[in-house]
C-alpha cells in the first residue's frame, strides 16, 4: 500500500497503489489535508494501481472531493478498473466526481 | 416415451450464477430452465423422465420430487456419494450417465431423447422422431441454423443430402465453418448406442460418443429444423434469455403475476404506487415486493419476489435476485444482483459484503443498526449533490 504524489506545473497527481480501504483511506486524508495546507488543490488521481476499494475508501475520496472543493479547487479521477467503477456506479459516486479514461486525459482536462 | 435430461453438470461457464444454483436450476422469469424443458417433453409424449444429477443434485431433486406436479413421471440418477454428511459430485459426462442409467436398470427399451438441462426449446420433437425413424439412424441429432458470424461459439455439423452427418467442427471460426447448423445439445437414440459406451468411467457425447459413431461406420443423422433456443450457456446468455422472455419473445409463455399496467407484471402483496414511481415496462415484478416513491425502473427488468427497491432508486434493464434491499442512492445499470454479487453482462463480478457496500445492496431480511460509517458517507454525498 503506498500513496504517491507528484506536483506539476498546476496539477498534482496523487497515485494510490494497492487496496483503498481504511488503511489507505487515512493515508489519503492526510494527504489531501497536506496538499490543501500547501494550496496545490487541482488534483489528479490516477486509480490504475487499485484493484479494490470499499466503503472505508469511498468515504475518503468523497470526503477529500468536500474538502477540496470548499477551497475551490478540484479532484478528477482517472484509471477506474472494471471493478472498481462498478462501485463508483453503483454508488452513484460517478455523478459525483469527474472520471476520465486515463491520467493524460485527467492531466490535460485542467489546462 | 422415454427421456433422459443431462443436470450433472457444475455450469462452469455460468459463473458466479452457479456458485448458487445448479446451472437447470437458473430461473428465466421465475422459472427454472429445467421446468420448462419438462414441460415441453411432456407435451410432446415424453412422460418417462430420468435426470441424472450430481452438482447441487438436492437442488432439482428436491423441486421436480417425482413429477407428478408436471405431469411426468421423473427418477434420478445420482452421480456421486455421501462423505461426512455432505454429497460430493462425480459425474460421468453426458454419454457415461446414459450409460449409467441403462447399466442400473435397462431402462432405455425403445428410441428415447436425451437433452442438455440448460435450454429452454420449442422443438417439434415428434418431427425429429418421424425423421430418426425413416433414416434408420442408431443417433439423431438436433440441428438449428444459426446466423453466419455465430458458428464461432457452437458445434458445427456438415450433412450430406440424406441428413447423414459427414463431420464436426467444434467453434469454427466464420471463415472456416462448413455450415451455418449447430448442434443443439438434443438428440434422439436407439438402445444399440450404448455398444459404443463404455461404462464405469467419464464418457463426453459430442467429443467421444459421435466420433465413435462415425469411426464406426454407425449410422448417424442430422435434422435442421426451425424452433425456439435460448441457451443459458453463459452469463450473458441467460441475460439474454431472461430480456427476451419478459419482452414477451417467447411464444406462449405466459409471464407470472398480474399485468398492472402495460408490460408491467406484477405478483401478489406488492407494495407499489404506481402513480409516484417511474416504471418503464416491459419490468416483470415478484410477490411482496416494496418499491419506495420516486424510484425509477426502467425494463427489461425483473425484480425478485420479497424485494425492497428504497425511494430514490435508479433501477436499468437489471435482473434483481429475491430478497435484495436496494439503497435509495443507488443505481443499477445492466447488473445482475444474485447471491451477494453485483454481476455486470460481460462478467464483472463483485462480492458485494468483500466491498463493505451493504448500504448500497444487501438483504431485504437483514435486520441490525444502521452503520455509522455508510450514514456518514450518505450524508457527505448528498451534501456534494446540493453543492454541484
Amino acid at each position: 500500500m503506498s500513496i504517491n504524489v507528484t506536483q506539476e506545473t498546476k496539477v498534482t497527481v496523487i497515485t494510490p497503489a494497492g487496496r483503498f480501504d481504511a488503511l489507505m483511506a487515512k493515508e489519503f486524508k492526510n494527504c489531501i489535508g497536506e496538499l490543501i495546507e500547501k494550496r496545490q488543490i487541482m488534483i489528479a488521481i490516477d486509480m490504475t494501481a487499485i484493484d479494490f476499494i470499499d466503503s472505508s475508501g469511498l468515504g475518503s475520496l468523497v470526503g477529500g472531493l468536500k474538502g477540496i472543493a470548499k477551497e475551490t479547487g478540484e479532484i478528477r479521477i482517472a484509471g477506474l478498473s472494471p471493478e472498481v467503477r462498478t462501485i463508483f456506479e453503483l454508488t452513484r459516486l460517478h455523478r459525483i466526481f469527474d472520471i476520465y479514461e486515463n491520467i493524460e486525459t485527467a492531466r490535460a482536462s485542467f489546462v | 416415451m422415454k427421456a433422459m435430461i443431462l443436470g450433472a453438470g457444475k455450469g462452469t461457464r455460468v459463473r458466479p450464477i452457479t456458485y448458487t444454483v445448479p446451472k437447470p436450476m437458473i430461473s428465466l422469469a421465475g422459472k427454472p430452465v429445467l421446468e420448462f424443458i419438462i414441460e415441453h417433453l411432456v407435451a410432446q409424449g415424453f412422460d418417462e423422465i430420468v435426470i441424472n444429477t450430481s452438482y447441487m443434485a438436492d437442488s432439482i431433486e428436491g423441486y421436480f420430487r417425482d413429477g407428478s406436479r408436471f405431469g411426468a413421471n421423473i427418477a434420478y440418477s445420482f452421480e456421486g456419494k455421501l462423505v461426512d454428511g455432505e454429497l460430493q459430485g462425480e459425474a460421468l459426462g453426458s454419454a457415461g450417465g446414459m450409460k449409467r442409467i441403462q447399466d442400473f436398470s435397462r431402462f432405455f427399451d425403445d428410441t428415447f431423447a436425451v437433452l442438455c438441462g440448460d435450454a429452454v426449446i420449442d422443438v417439434d420433437l415428434q418431427a425429429a422422431l418421424a425423421f430418426h425413424k425413416s433414416s434408420g439412424a442408431v443417433a439423431t441429432i438436433i440441428l438449428k441454423e444459426v446466423a453466419a458470424d455465430e458458428v464461432s461459439s457452437y458445434g458445427i455439423v456438415e450433412l450430406g443430402d440424406d441428413g447423414r452427418i459427414l463431420r464436426f467442427q467444434e467453434k469454427p471460426r466464420p471463415e472456416e465453418a462448413v455450415s451455418r447448423v449447430a448442434n443443439t445439445g438434443i438428440y434422439l437414440f436407439e438402445p444399440e448406442v450404448f455398444s459404443f459406451i463404455p461404462s464405469g468411467t467419464e464418457y463426453d457425447i459430442g467429443s467421444q460418443l459421435f466420433p465413435a459413431l462415425v469411426a464406426a461406420g454407425a449410422p448417424l443423422y442430422g435434422i435442421a429444423l426451425p424452433f425456439t433456443w435460448l441457451d443459458i450457456g453463459n452469463v450473458r446468455s441467460w441475460w439474454d434469455a431472461t430480456r427476451s422472455i419478459i419482452s414477451g419473445e417467447l411464444d406462449g409463455f405466459q409471464l407470472p403475476g398480474k399485468e398492472l399496467r402495460p408490460g408491467i407484471f406484477c405478483g401478489l402483496n406488492c407494495s407499489i404506487n404506481f402513480d409516484e414511481v417511474d416504471i418503464v415496462p416491459p419490468v416483470l415484478i415478484g410477490g411482496s415486493v416494496c418499491i419506495g416513491n420516486g424510484s425509477r425502473i426502467v425494463g427489461p427488468t425483473v425484480i425478485g419476489s420479497g424485494s425492497v427497491i428504497e425511494s430514490g432508486a435508479e433501477i436499468s434493464e437489471c435482473i434483481i435476485d429475491s430478497y435484495t434491499r436496494v439503497s435509495g442512492v443507488a443505481t443499477l445499470e445492466e447488473k445482475i444482483i444474485f447471491g451477494n454479487r453485483c454481476i455486470s453482462p460481460d462478467g464483472v463480478s463483485i462480492k458485494i459484503a468483500e466491498h463493505d457496500i451493504g448500504w448500497i445492496l444487501g438483504d431485504a431480511r437483514e435486520q441490525g443498526p444502521p452503520n455509522p460509517v455508510h450514514e456518514a458517507l450518505q450524508e457527505l454525498a448528498s451534501e456534494l449533490r446540493s453543492i454541484k
